[in-house]
């Protein structure tokens, strides 16, 4: 359609000089700072670790409540990146595409919960979404739906914090997106919605995989939100993180086992993504 | 000794910047304090201060009978420095108060109040957390930081509370007694069990043959106020002193025989930064300004 007079400026050269430069030694106080937050990262795991109780692991981890806690810690996040996938690629694909007033604020609106304390977006949610909330009220009269203290309030709690995630990941691939795939496609016939759902979406598939796995993780995580919004009740909203809160108070061994199957689950991820992230080649 | 370590603490780093008021500080407080000869030759102590402060703190350090007898002095001399105070959630409002009221009468001294689940602030202070005075609603806490950690001096008594059935203003559920706790269709909430309220409570109920069915377990005394507060839950079991303060909410008090009881113990820790301000504290406690703010909040006297 559009005669798309894209200037590409050849990316390569600045490109290759990078990687020259990113195979040089760094100067020293790059090397000690860049070694000084390696180790302030490291040493809260290798304190994990030494604190891990690893004769009785099996007997704390296949425990009651933490059994509970893990099925509804998989459950609750894989539904809240679900749900974040759903919400959060159409925002990013308006926030990347569509220029209109107030874009702006609209992004920082839905980026908003990556920097609010989660205990208050868990405050939030229950004054609106609460029994007596300002739309959760009219929700409980109509209906009799009640959010807090049920599964739809963790993976809702889950939902809230790890969508920006989505939001800030698939917005940035899709600016970086070069469109002429698009335009090629329109200029064939494709309508919008094929267009986005045969071109777009797989083009920016990675960094869709990507954003969902994080939201994942970070939903697994979430801890703020969900004790504050939905409560903390063994076999019904007490996920995994919660069970560790709860855990460190009278059971350390059992709160440090989970913590453990946490990190490895975390940190095995970010392994396998950082392939994605930062492709080697 | 405790309070001569805490002043070369607080002074170490602003030593540069006002090395003269600093001098008369230490004079001052050399007099009930470590060694004498500090007093004569201050300009000396800020060369060597270091080394002689640790080793004052340690050859002094724990005896307990000597650091009661400074703070029976500590009234009339100048207390100064951060006082780092854990207190258990359900004290909280009225920890705040204390607190300016404590600076009023030493407004050299900020007081910095921490509130929790008291579990959760005994295990900052077995993780080490710089702490100086501990108000945990369940004595049982302070017996494990006392084994694992130590105190300074004895633990005193300086409020009690007691539990109590509570309801959102209005009382939309009818909620009569503490029976009603074990109806499914009403919203339910207790603290934790790991938690005082929650530990007390389910003592309380199971004494009085009621087997609740909580909606959540929350991890303290006042998340759960928070959320009954907010209408968020038909009837909960709360501290009385919250119950009958804090606004949006009714008691219905406890019904069925004697409520379960809490007793607040204080108590200065063994490795207190600022002995001498936390030891002035826990004394400040037991005024009868302090008590007059507990009583207000719903506290009843030690």
């Amino acid at each position: 359609m559009t005669g798309t007079t894209t200037s590409t400026s050849a990316p390569e050269s600045p490109r290759r000089s990078a990687r020259r430069l990113a195979r040089d030694l760094p100067p020293w106080p790059v090397a000690l700072l860049a070694g000084i937050g390696v180790v302030l990262f490291a040493l809260p795991l290798v304190g994990l670790v030494a604190r891990a109780p690893w004769t009785g692991l099996w007997t704390h981890l296949s425990s009651r409540f933490v059994v509970d806690a893990a099925v509804l810690s998989v459950v609750s996040s894989i539904a809240a990146a679900a749900v974040a996938a759903l919400v959060g690629v159409p925002l990013a694909w308006v926030l990347a595409r569509v220029s209109f007033p107030g874009r702006s604020a609209i992004r920082a609106l839905v980026t908003l919960p990556m920097v609010l304390p989660p205990v208050v977006g868990g405050a939030a949610l229950l004054f609106a979404l609460g029994r007596r909330g300002v739309v959760g009220g009219p929700l409980h009269d109509a209906t009799g739906l009640l959010l807090p203290y049920s599964i739809w309030g963790v993976i809702l709690a889950n939902a809230f914090v790890a969508t920006p995630l989505v939001i800030l990941t698939v917005e940035g691939a899709l600016r970086n997106l070069d469109r002429r795939y698009e335009h090629a496609a329109a200029t064939l016939g494709a309508s919008r919605l094929r267009v986005l759902w045969r071109v777009t979406l797989p083009m920016i598939g990675p960094a869709l995989g990507v954003a969902v796995v994080v939201a994942w993780a970070r939903a697994l995580g979430e801890f703020g939100a969900t004790v504050t919004f939905a409560g903390s009740l063994g076999g019904r909203t007490q996920t995994l993180p919660l069970a560790v809160f709860v855990a460190l108070e009278s059971n350390r061994d059992a709160a440090v086992a989970i913590s453990l199957v946490l990190v490895a689950l975390s940190l095995g991820l970010l392994i396998a993504l950082s392939d994605r992230w930062w492709p080697s080649r | 000794m405790g309070g001569l370590r805490a002043a070369m603490r607080h002074t170490r780093v602003a030593i540069l910047a006002i090395s003269a008021p600093v001098h008369a500080v230490l004079s001052r407080r050399a007099d009930r304090n470590c060694r004498p000869w500090t007093r004569r030759f201050a300009p000396l102590t800020l060369l060597v201060m270091a080394p002689l402060a640790d080793g004052c703190a340690a050859s002094e350090g724990d005896v307990d009978g000597a650091n009661r007898s400074g703070a029976s002095v500590s009234g009339a001399t100048t207390l100064e420095g951060s006082l780092h105070v854990l207190v258990a959630a359900s004290l909280l409002p009225v920890a705040e108060v204390l607190a300016g009221d404590f600076e009023a009468l030493h407004p050299g001294v900020d007081v910095l109040i921490a509130g929790a689940g008291s579990s959760a602030l005994r295990e900052q202070v077995l993780a080490g957390a710089p702490a100086d005075v501990f108000i945990p609603a369940d004595p049982s806490h302070l017996q494990v930081v006392r084994q694992e950690v130590g105190i300074s001096g004895e633990p005193a008594v300086v409020a009690r509370n007691s539990l109590a059935l509570a309801v959102p203003a209005g009382n939309d559920a009818r909620v009569t007694s503490l029976a009603d706790l074990a109806r499914p269709e009403l919203l339910i909430g207790l603290c934790a069990a790991e938690v005082p309220c929650g530990t007390y409570a389910r003592a309380g109920l199971s004494r009085a043959g009621i087997e609740p069915v909580p909606d959540t377990d929350e991890p303290n005394a006042r998340a759960l106020v928070t959320k009954l507060a907010a209408g968020e839950l038909d009837a909960a079991v709360v501290y009385a002193s919250d119950a009958s303060t804090v606004a949006g909410i009714e008691s219905l008090g406890w019904g069925t025989g004697s409520a379960p009881e809490a007793v607040y113990e204080a108590a200065v820790l063994a490795g207190a930064p600022n002995i001498g301000a936390a030891e002035a504290f826990v004394d400040f406690l037991d005024s009868a300004a302090a008590r007059d703010a507990l009583a207000s909040h719903g506290f009843g006297a030690p």
